[in-house]
C-alpha cells in the first residue's frame, strides 16, 4: 500500500517540470505585452491561480453558506468529494474570466483556460501520487522560479543576515501554537495523568491576511498609507481566525467528545475562554504578519525583497515545513519496514 | 478460462476409471511437482482429481460454474456466488490445488457448526484423495489446535483464526505456539467478516481493579435526566452530550464540585449510561442470557459469548439492567480483521454479496470481485418496496399478508431486524390465528436453529426469523429430507452419526428400514416441492430496509435457490431507523404525500431507498478506511515487536539478545537507534558477574531467567504503549485545529510513542536483570 518516498519524490519533481513547460508553450495571440511565452506566459499562463483563488473563495463560501457547511462538516469524504466537485466548477469560471482579459481570440482563451484546468489536475495528481500538497507545491516552485527572474542588489553578507533572520522570524510565526491542555472523560477514569493539547496556530490565516489586505487597498488605491495597511492585516487575521476556529462551534465540539480544558466548565464558560484565547492570539499574529507585510518597506534601499514579496517567502516557508513532516512519515514507514 | 475449463473436462473423464488407490497415488505425485512447477500448471490434473473424488464421495457432480470459482479462488480474489449454489466444494477445489505445496490452507468460516459441518461433509473428499484435514472450534485444545494447523487442509473460524494469532504472540514457551506461518486462505462469507466485522477488533484483554459502584451511581443519575433539557443525543454517532444544565444536576446529585476532574471523573460514567439508556436496547443491541448482558451482532443477529462493549459501555448496560458487574479489562493484545488476514500471502474468499463494495474490497484488500454465473437461470421475482406511514400499519400489513399466504400455504420467511420486533410480530400472528415458527437469538430458540430451516420450505409454514435466516441458511423448498431422516433416525437409535447414516443411504448400503424410509421421506419430498413450486416458491418478507444493502440482498438470497420460483418483497415504514436517521428531506416530503394508512408502492421509491442505504455505506465505508489508514501504524509496530519477541521465543540463546540490550542497542540496529552507550567493558563485567551467580546456582538458569524477563518487559511495555496509542488516537484529531493533517501527525507522533517504549524495554530489562536473585 505504502508506496515509497523516492517514487513519490520523482513524480513531484515530474509534475513541477511539466507545469514549469507548460508555461513555456507558445499559444499565441496573447493581448497581454508583458506576458509572452519566453517569460512564462504561454499555454500555463494563469498557472495554479484560478484554483487557489477558487479554493480561497470556497473557503469563505463554506464558511457563509449553511448547506455547504453541512457538507463540509457533516457528509465526511463525500462532502469533500461535493466540496472539490463545486471548487472544480469555480476554477473553471474563474480562469474563464481570468483569460478573457489575456486573450484575443476565442481559440486562445480556450487553451489558456484549459491550461488552468490542466495544471488542477496536475495539483491534484501530485497531492495523490507525490509529495505535500499539490496546489501548494505548485504556488511554491512558481514563487521560487521568480526568485531567479530578480537577482538581489544589496552586499552579499548583509542580505543573507537579513534573509536567514527573516525566514526564522518566519518559520516562528508558522510554527508557533497556542497550546491548550485538554482532558478526556474517558482517559479520566483510566487515570492516565497525560495531558493532551489542542494546538490553536497564531497565524492560522497564513498569508491571508496580507492578501485581503492589499487587494482591499488595491481597491481603495490607497497603497502608500503603511498604517492602513496595518490595520487591515490584523482585521483580516482576527476574521480568518473566526472562520477557522470559531469558538462557539469549538466549544460545542469539545463537548460533543466529551473533552473538556482543567478547571474551565463546558459550555458558555469554556466558550469565554476560548474567545479571548483567541482573540489574543489574533492580535500578535496579526502585528506579527503585519512586520512581514512591511519588510519589502524596510528594507526598500537595500532591494532585498524586491523580487519576490515577504508574502511569497512566508508561503515557501509554510509549503517547506508541511512537505517535510510528510517526508518525515515515509522515512518511519521505511524504518518500521526495516524492523520486520 | 474457457480453454482451462475444456481442458479439466476433457482430462476428467480419463479418472473415471481409475482406482481409489490411484487417484491417492495422483496426490502424491502432484505434491511432488509443485516443489517446482507453479500451481496454476497443476490445476487442470489437480481440478479433474477433486471432481472426481467429489462425484464419488458425496455423489455430487460440480458444475460448469463452480470450476470456474475454484478458478477465482486460485487466483486470490473474491468469487460471488449465489445461495445454493455449492460454494463449500468450490472451495475444495482451491484448497486442495493450494494444499499441494505443503504449506497449510486455512478455510475461514464465520461460526463453529459451518466449520465442522464442512470439516467432515466437504473435507471427506480431502481425506480420500490423501489429504489431511482438521477443523479447530472453541473447544479445541491446544495440542488439538496445533496438529489442526499442522493438516493440509484446516477449516476454522475466523476468531479463533484470530485469537490463536494473538496466543501465539503471547506465548511464553516456543512449544505454546501453534500456528504455522500463513500461507492461503479463504474466507467463506468474505463481506461478514472483512467489512462487517472489519471495525471490531479482536482483543485480548487482562482483568484491572475497578468497582462496580460508580456504574450503578451513575446509572441511577442517569436515568432521571431529561433528553433536551439535560443532554442532547447524536444518533448517527451514538454520542451523548451533555448540557450545562445537565452537568449541575450531576454535580448536586453527587454533592462534587466537578465531575471533569481527576478526583470525581464521573462524567464518563454519566454520559455511558445515558448511552446504555437511549441506544442500547434489550433484545435488540443484547439479551441477558444467565444473567449476563450478552450481545446480539447486527448483521447476523446471533449472540456473541465472550465479546464486551469498550470503555465501560459494557458495565454501564449491566448497572442499567440490574446484573451483575464484571471487572474492568486492559487490553493485552489486539488486532482487526483487516490487519489479520492481510497477513496472508494469498488470500480468496467467497459470498454472495460482494459486488456492492467492490471498491472497497479493491481498496483495502487487493481482492478482485468476480461474479459468477449461476448454473440455472435466476427465476426470483423482486418486488418494488411497499411504504407505509407509520410503522404500526407496516405491522398490521406483513401479519395480513403472511395471513394471506398462510391460507394459500405458500411458504413465507419474514426477515426482522431484532428480538424484540420478530416476537412483536410473533404476537400479531397469535392473535390472527395464523401458525408460524420464531427463530432469533433466545437460546431456547437458536438451538433449534437447523429443524426450523429445514422446515421452512414446507408447505404453510410461516417462519419468522431474525438475520439469522440470512447468510448460510438454505431453506429447500418442500423441506430438507436429510434432516428430516436425521431426526427420524436419531429416534430409532440412540447414539449415530447422521452424517455416516445418509451416505450409506445415498450409496445403497445402508440397513432395509432405512432404505424404505429414504425412499418414503423422497416420495413425499418430491410432491410437496412440486406443489410449493406450483404456489409461487418461497417468499421472503423484508420488514425493515438495513443499513447495508448486502444484508438485504442475503434476506432475499433466501429465496429462488438454484433456479427455484420464489419472489421477494420489503414492507418499510417512513419511522423505520434508516429513514429516520439518514433520510435526509426527501422523505419528509414523501411524508406529506401520504394518505393516513395507505401504503405506496413503487419503484421510484425503492430507487430513493437504494440511494439512502448507499450513501449510509458511504459513511461506513470512509469511517473503516479511515480506521484502516490509522491502524496501518499499530500494525507496522505491531509486525516488529511480534517479530522481535518471536526471535527471542523461538532461539535457543538468548544471551546476545540479552547483552545488546543492556548495551542499549537492538540486535541489528533495530531503528538504527545507536545511543547513550555505557561504557562497554563495565556493562560486560556485571553481566559475567550476574551469569556466574545464576550458573552457579543451576546451569542454563541465566538463559531461562533472560528469556522470561524480556518476554514480560515486552509484554508489559507493548500493552502500556497500546493504552498510550489509543489515547493519542483520539486527541489527534484536535491537531486540525493546527491546521496540521492528523494522519500525518499520529504517524510522526506514535513513531515518537514507539521510540520510547522500546527504550522503556531495554531499561526495564536491564534494571530487572540486575535485580533478580537466584
Amino acid at each position: 500500500m505504502q508506496d515509497n518516498w523516492p517514487t513519490r519524490l520523482a513524480i513531484t519533481c515530474l509534475l513541477v517540470a511539466i507545469e514549469r513547460l507548460g508555461m513555456y508553450i507558445p499559444v499565441g495571440l496573447i493581448s497581454n505585452p508583458q506576458a509572452n511565452w519566453l517569460n512564462g506566459g504561454g499555454w500555463f499562463v494563469l498557472g495554479i491561480i484560478p484554483t487557489i483563488n477558487a479554493s480561497i473563495v470556497m473557503q469563505i463560501l463554506i464558511s457563509i453558506v449553511p448547506a455547504l457547511t453541512r457538507l463540509q462538516k457533516e457528509e465526511g469524504e463525500m462532502g469533500q468529494k461535493q466540496i472539490q466537485k463545486y471548487t472544480r466548477y469555480l476554477t473553471f469560471f474563474l480562469a474563464g474570466i481570468q483569460a478573457f482579459t489575456l486573450s484575443q481570440q476565442w481559440c486562445t482563451w480556450l487553451l489558456i483556460v484549459s491550461g488552468a484546468m490542466l495544471v488542477m489536475w496536475l495539483a491534484e495528481q501530485m497531492t495523490h501520487k507525490g509529495i505535500g500538497n499539490g496546489t501548494s507545491i505548485f504556488v511554491c516552485s512558481n514563487i521560487a522560479a521568480n526568485f531567479l527572474h530578480h537577482p538581489i542588489e544589496a552586499p552579499w553578507s548583509l542580505a543573507m543576515v537579513v534573509l536567514i533572520f527573516t525566514m526564522l522570524g518566519m518559520i516562528a510565526l508558522q510554527e508557533a501554537v497556542r497550546a491548550i491542555p485538554i482532558l478526556s472523560a474517558k482517559q479520566l477514569i483510566q487515570s492516565i495523568a497525560q495531558v493532551y493539547l489542542l494546538p490553536m496556530r497564531l497565524n492560522q490565516g497564513g498569508v491571508m491576511p496580507i492578501i485581503f489586505a492589499s487587494s482591499t487597498l488595491a481597491l481603495l488605491h490607497t497603497w502608500s498609507i503603511w498604517w492602513l495597511y496595518v490595520a487591515c492585516i490584523i482585521f483580516f487575521s482576527h476574521f480568518y481566525n473566526l472562520v477557522i476556529a470559531n469558538p462557539k462551534e469549538l466549544s460545542e465540539n469539545l463537548n460533543k467528545m466529551a473533552v473538556v480544558i482543567p478547571s474551565i466548565r463546558p459550555g458558555a464558560e469554556t466558550q469565554q475562554y476560548l474567545n479571548r484565547t483567541l482573540n489574543r492570539m489574533s492580535w500578535i499574529g496579526g502585528i506579527a504578519l503585519s512586520l512581514i507585510a512591511l519588510l519589502p518597506w524596510l528594507f526598500s534601499s537595500l532591494k532585498i525583497f524586491s523580487g519576490f514579496g515577504a508574502t511569497s517567502l512566508l508561503i515557501v516557508i509554510g509549503v517547506s515545513i508541511d512537505t517535510m513532516r510528510q517526508i518525515r512519515t515515509y522515512f518511519i514507514a521505511n524504518a518500521y519496514e526495516k524492523m520486520i | 478460462m474457457k480453454n482451462k475449463l475444456r481442458q479439466i473436462k476433457e482430462n476428467r473423464e480419463k479418472y473415471r476409471k481409475l482406482k481409489e488407490e490411484e487417484l491417492r497415488e495422483k496426490t502424491k505425485q502432484l505434491k511432488e511437482r509443485a516443489k517446482q512447477e507453479s500451481l496454476e500448471e497443476l490445476m487442470v490434473e489437480a481440478y479433474s482429481n477433486v471432481w472426481e473424488g467429489a462425484a464419488r464421495v458425496l455423489k455430487l457432480e460440480a458444475y460448469d460454474v463452480q470450476l470456474i470459482g475454484a478458478m477465482v479462488l486460485n487466483k486470490g480474489q473474491i468469487a460471488e456466488m449465489k445461495t445454493g449454489e455449492g460454494k463449500s466444494l468450490v472451495a475444495a477445489f482451491a484448497s486442495y490445488l493450494n494444499a499441494l505445496s505443503g504449506k497449510g490452507v486455512h478455510i475461514v468460516t464465520v461460526n463453529d457448526y459451518l466449520a465442522k459441518r464442512d470439516e467432515r461433509w466437504i473435507g471427506e473428499v480431502l481425506r480420500y484423495l490423501g489429504l489431511k484435514t482438521a477443523v479447530i472450534t472453541n473447544e479445541s485444545s491446544r495440542e488439538e489446535r496445533k496438529k489442526g494447523y499442522e493438516a493440509d487442509v484446516t477449516y476454522i473460524t475466523n476468531s479463533e483464526l484470530g485469537f490463536d494469532y494473538l496466543r501465539d504472540h503471547m506465548a511464553w514457551s516456543k512449544e505454546e505456539i501453534v500456528q504455522r506461518e500463513f500461507n492461503y486462505c479463504i474466507i467463506d462469507e468474505v463481506d461478514s467478516i472483512l467489512i462487517d466485522e472489519a471495525r471490531t477488533p479482536l482483543i485480548i484483554s487482562g482483568p484491572t481493579k475497578g468497582s462496580e459502584k460508580p456504574y450503578k451511581v451513575a446509572w441511577e443519575i442517569g436515568k432521571r435526566m431529561k433528553e433536551g433539557e439535560d443532554y442532547e443525543l447524536e444518533e448517527k454517532s451514538k454520542q451523548v452530550i451533555l448540557k450545562e444544565k445537565g452537568i449541575k444536576r450531576c454535580e448536586e446529585a453527587l454533592e462534587v464540585k466537578d465531575i471533569f476532574s481527576m478526583e470525581t471523573p464521573w462524567a464518563h460514567y454519566v454520559m455511558n449510561a445515558i448511552k446504555a439508556k437511549h441506544f442500547y436496547i434489550k433484545d435488540v443491541n443484547y439479551i441477558i442470557k444467565e444473567g449476563e448482558v450478552v450481545i446480539v451482532d447486527e448483521f447476523t443477529g446471533r449472540i456473541m459469548g465472550g465479546r464486551r462493549w469498550a470503555d465501560g459501555l459494557h458495565q454501564a448496560i449491566e448497572a442499567k439492567e440490574g446484573v451483575k458487574i464484571q471487572e474492568e479489562s486492559e487490553t493485552l493484545a489486539s488486532i482487526t480483521y483487516q490487519n489479520l488476514f492481510l497477513l496472508y500471502p494469498k488470500l480468496a474468499g467467497m459470498t454472495g454479496t460482494a459486488k456492492t463494495e467492490e471498491e472497497e474490497f479493491e481498496q483495502i484488500y487487493g481482492l478482485k470481485v468476480v461474479s459468477i454465473p449461476t448454473h440455472r437461470k435466476m427465476k426470483r421475482k423482486d418486488y418494488p418496496d411497499v411504504v407505509y406511514r407509520t410503522s404500526r400499519s407496516k405491522w398490521m400489513a406483513v401479519a395480513e399478508e403472511c395471513e394471506r399466504m398462510w391460507t394459500k400455504g405458500r411458504p413465507v420467511l419474514v426477515g426482522t431486524t431484532s428480538i424484540e420486533k420478530s416476537e412483536l410480530l410473533a404476537r400479531l400472528l397469535e392473535e390472527k390465528g395464523v401458525k408460524y415458527k420464531l427463530l432469533n437469538a433466545r437460546p431456547s430458540l437458536a438451538a433449534d436453529e437447523a429443524s426450523i430451516i429445514a422446515q421452512a420450505g414446507k408447505i404453510g409454514s410461516i417462519t419468522i426469523a431474525t438475520n439469522m435466516a440470512g447468510r448460510g441458511t438454505d431453506i429447500i423448498l418442500g423441506g430438507n429430507i436429510k434432516e428430516a431422516f436425521g431426526e427420524w433416525i436419531k429416534e430409532r437409535k440412540k447414539q449415530v452419526d447422521i452424517e455416516e447414516e445418509w451416505r450409506k443411504v445415498l450409496e445403497g448400503k445402508a440397513d432395509e428400514e432405512s432404505e424404505k424410509k429414504y425412499k418414503q421421506l423422497k416420495e413425499e419430498h418430491e410432491k410437496e416441492q412440486k406443489r410449493v413450486k406450483q404456489l409461487g416458491g418461497l417468499y421472503v418478507i423484508g420488514t425493515e430496509r438495513h443499513e447495508s444493502r448486502r444484508i438485504d440482498n442475503q434476506l432475499r438470497g433466501r429465496s429462488g435457490r438454484q433456479g427455484d420460483e420464489g419472489s421477494s418483497r420489503f414492507f418499510i415504514s417512513l419511522e423505520d431507523d434508516l429513514l429516520r436517521i439518514f433520510g435526509g428531506g426527501q422523505m419528509g416530503e414523501i411524508m406529506s404525500r401520504l394518505g393516513v394508512e395507505e401504503p405506496l408502492e413503487s419503484a421510484f421509491l425503492s430507487k430513493s431507498l437504494d440511494r439512502a442505504q448507499k450513501k449510509v455505506e458511504n459513511y461506513y465505508y470512509q469511517m473503516r478506511k479511515q480506521l484502516f489508514e490509522y491502524d496501518q501504524v499499530l500494525n507496522s509496530q505491531r509486525k516488529a515487536i511480534y517479530k522481535e519477541r518471536t526471535d527471542i521465543l523461538r532461539s535457543e540463546e538468548v544471551g546476545e539478545w540479552s547483552k545488546s540490550y543492556i548495551r542499549k542497542e537492538w540486535p541489528g540496529g533495530l531503528l538504527g537507534i545507536k545511543r547513550g552507550m555505557r561504557n562497554r567493558s563495565e556493562v560486560e563485567i556485571s553481566y559475567d558477574v550476574k551469569k556466574m551467580q545464576m550458573e552457579s546456582v543451576q546451569a542454563g538458569l541465566m538463559n531461562e531467567l533472560e528469556r522470561l524477563l524480556l518476554l514480560q518487559q515486552i509484554d508489559k511495555s507493548w500493552s502500556k504503549h497500546l493504552k498510550e496509542m489509543s489515547l493519542l488516537r483520539e486527541f489527534i484529531a484536535w491537531r486540525g485545529y493546527a491546521q496540521r493533517d492528523p494522519l500525518v501527525e499520529y504517524k510522526n507522533e506514535s513513531y515518537n510513542l514507539f521510540i520510547k517504549m522500546i527504550e522503556e524495554i531495554r531499561q526495564g530489562y536491564a534494571y530487572s536483570l540486575f535485580r533478580s536473585q537466584a
